[in-house]
Parts: structure tokens; sequence; C-alpha cells
């Protein structure tokens, strides 16, 4: 299978997610290490820092733990409007006030 | 790349960064010493003690004499005094006197009666936040320096490093529960592997290719995919719809997230 992304791009990204995302280094390397990645957690580290090349397998399953637990994470909260309006709802409004046609 | 580490390596491994590897007697012994040091530098003391708040629940360690205990349980009932406020403002409380003092009347007389005149507190912090105090109380009315403030400011740091380090009681049971989960989803990723290999006739490479796939896809874990695969091999395959359908709810979760 043949890379998409070159190998250092896939790393540097993933390291920005991971700080992007605030999440340590020992969470990441925990569900990493749960989904069959066999490095270390001081080979990961040395790896996010562009020391320590993985394989395209290894380097994988790490983007993948990195995004489940981004996945896992609570979505931000959202701010309320004043009413529950949906489109129907304006539509039928703006019909009844003769607006439309 | 290094093997994997060897089994019995793994519960210090997750407990690593945790900073779980002080068992509380261990911690509280050092504090003792910490406090019978901080009683002993500082000429005037007659004792010292740690007060650790935690969820509203006060506990008082490394207590040098029955006194200590005495005067902070009086602060842990009236709800009130220099340590429960040098916690609460996380900032130095001096009293000089409890004769005159006018904060804290009720504690301050009830201290004075058993003859603390006055008390030196500093909150003990971890990682900004405020876990306790760490206080010294005297016969004598103003007692206390300013080096002693300074004395007792630097052997706060230490105590409150060893008490913040404490694991509970439950701990290594989690830990190891921690490590069990990995290795059980480690184990049913690599026959959902296998299986898929020997299904349609991938290499292990490709057949972890597929699972990630069907995980980005159905926003389900890997390892949810996995047990699924591992405990029904008779269902539809990665690419089909049963398995899919099972994960209807997570992938809504996952995608309004």
């Amino acid at each position: 299978m043949t890379r998409d992304i070159p190998a250092d791009e896939q790393r540097r990204l993933t390291a920005h997610a991971i700080k992007a995302a605030g999440l340590t280094l020992q969470s990441v390397w925990e569900r990493y290490f749960g989904i069959t990645g066999n490095a270390d957690m001081t080979e990961i580290e040395a790896h996010l820092y562009g020391a320590f090349p993985l394989s395209d397998e290894e380097a994988d399953i790490l983007t993948h733990a990195v995004n489940e637990l981004i996945n896992e994470m609570p979505a931000l909260p959202r701010a309320p409007y004043s009413t529950h309006l949906t489109t129907a709802d304006v539509v039928r409004e703006i019909g009844s006030t003769g607006i439309d046609s | 790349m290094k093997s994997i580490p060897p089994h019995d390596e793994l519960p210090l491994i997750f407990g690593r960064s945790r900073g779980f590897l002080l068992s509380e007697q261990t911690a509280h012994e050092a504090v003792d010493a910490l406090a019978a040091v901080a009683r002993n530098l500082t000429g005037h003391a007659y004792g010292a003690g740690v007060s650790l708040i935690d969820q509203g629940r006060c506990t008082s360690v490394g207590a040098t004499d029955p006194e200590v205990l005495e005067v902070d349980t009086l602060q842990y009932a009236l709800g009130d005094g220099p340590c429960l406020s040098a916690w609460f403002t996380n900032s130095i409380v001096r009293v000089t006197d409890t004769h005159a003092d006018p904060r804290w009347r009720p504690w301050a007389e009830a201290a004075a009666a058993i003859g603390v005149r006055s008390c030196l507190s500093v909150p003990l912090q971890k990682g900004g936040t405020a876990i306790g105090a760490m206080k010294l109380y005297a016969h004598t009315p103003q007692a206390f320096t300013r080096n002693d403030e300074l004395l007792l400011l630097g052997l706060t740091k230490s105590a409150a490093a060893l008490l913040g380090h404490i694991q509970t009681t439950d701990t290594p049971q989690r830990i190891s529960d921690a490590v069990k989960i990995s290795l059980g989803t480690r184990d049913a990723i690599s026959v959902a592997r296998g299986i898929l290999m020997e299904r349609y006739d991938l290499d292990g490479r490709a057949a972890l290719e597929r699972l990630i796939a069907l995980s980005r896809e159905t926003g389900t874990s890997i390892a949810v995919l996995a047990a699924e695969l591992y405990s029904r091999p008779d269902r539809q395959h990665p690419d089909g719809h049963a398995v899919q359908d099972r994960h209807d709810e997570d992938r809504r979760r996952g995608a309004s997230s």
C-alpha cells in the first residue's frame, strides 16, 4: 500500500492534533497500546518529535488512537436561540402572513 | 523496534505518569517527619501539623502533638479558622495573638483556652490549587518571624509534592484493570485481524487497514468492532451492514461530537 501523504507530514499533523486536543502522551499511548501498537511510550514520544521513525503500520495505529480519543471528547456547548423554530415553522409563518405568493 | 514490554512491567508503565506510586502510609510518614522538622527548626513553636482538605472533608496528618490535633479539630468543627482560611484563600495566614485577633473569634477563644497564642499557616499547593495547609502553633504571642515563614513555605512544597502523589486505595486495582482491558482489546483486535486475513485472503497489514477504514466510516472504536467480529465470527463481514447497524448509536454520537 503506497502512502497518500509523506510519513513526516503524518507525524507532524498527528503531533499537532494531540497538542490541539490537549491529549496527554500517557492517554495516547494507552489507547495505542490497547489497539495493538507495539512501540513503548518513549519511542512514541521520540517519534512525535521526529527523532524515531515508526513503520507505516505503527504510525497508522498511532493516528487512529489519537482520532478515537478525539472522537470521544465531549462536544463543545452550543449557544441556544430564543425559539426552537424549524424550517417548516418558518415556511408556515411566512405563508400565513401572505408574504409569499 | 523493541518488542512489547514484559507483562510485569506493564502496571508500572500504566501507573508511571499517573503519579500514583506512593502509598498513603509512605507519604504520611514523610509528612510527619517534615512537620517535626518545622517544629524543631522554629524555636518558638510547640507543635506543627498538616491539614488536608478534599471535597469538604478535613483531615489532619503529621500532627506533632495531641494539642495540634485538638486545635485543628476545633477549626474543622467550627468550619472556620486560620488553616481553613489559608487553604480557602490560598495565601499565608498569620495569627499573632489569639487574645487580640478579631478574626475567627470562636476558634481563637477556644485555642487560647488550650494555650495556643499564635499560629502560622501556609497553604499546600498542588498544581496551583490548594489541597490543605501546613501550620505551626506557639504558646507565646508573636512567636513567628519572617524566617519561620520562609522555612514553612519551603517545607510545604515538599509536603504538597508527597501528599499530592498518594495513591488512593483502589489505584492498584484501577491500574491492573487498565492493563487487563488493554491486553484484552489487543487480543480481540489480533483475533479480528486473523479472521479477516483468513476470510478474505488478506495479509496482516491489509486486514488492519480494513479494520481502521471501517472504524473511520462508522465512528465506532476499533476495539468495539473487533469485539463484534471476535464474538460473532459468522456475522456480516466488515464491509457489511450487520456490524454497522449495531453501531448506529455510536456513530450518531461520534457525528455529533
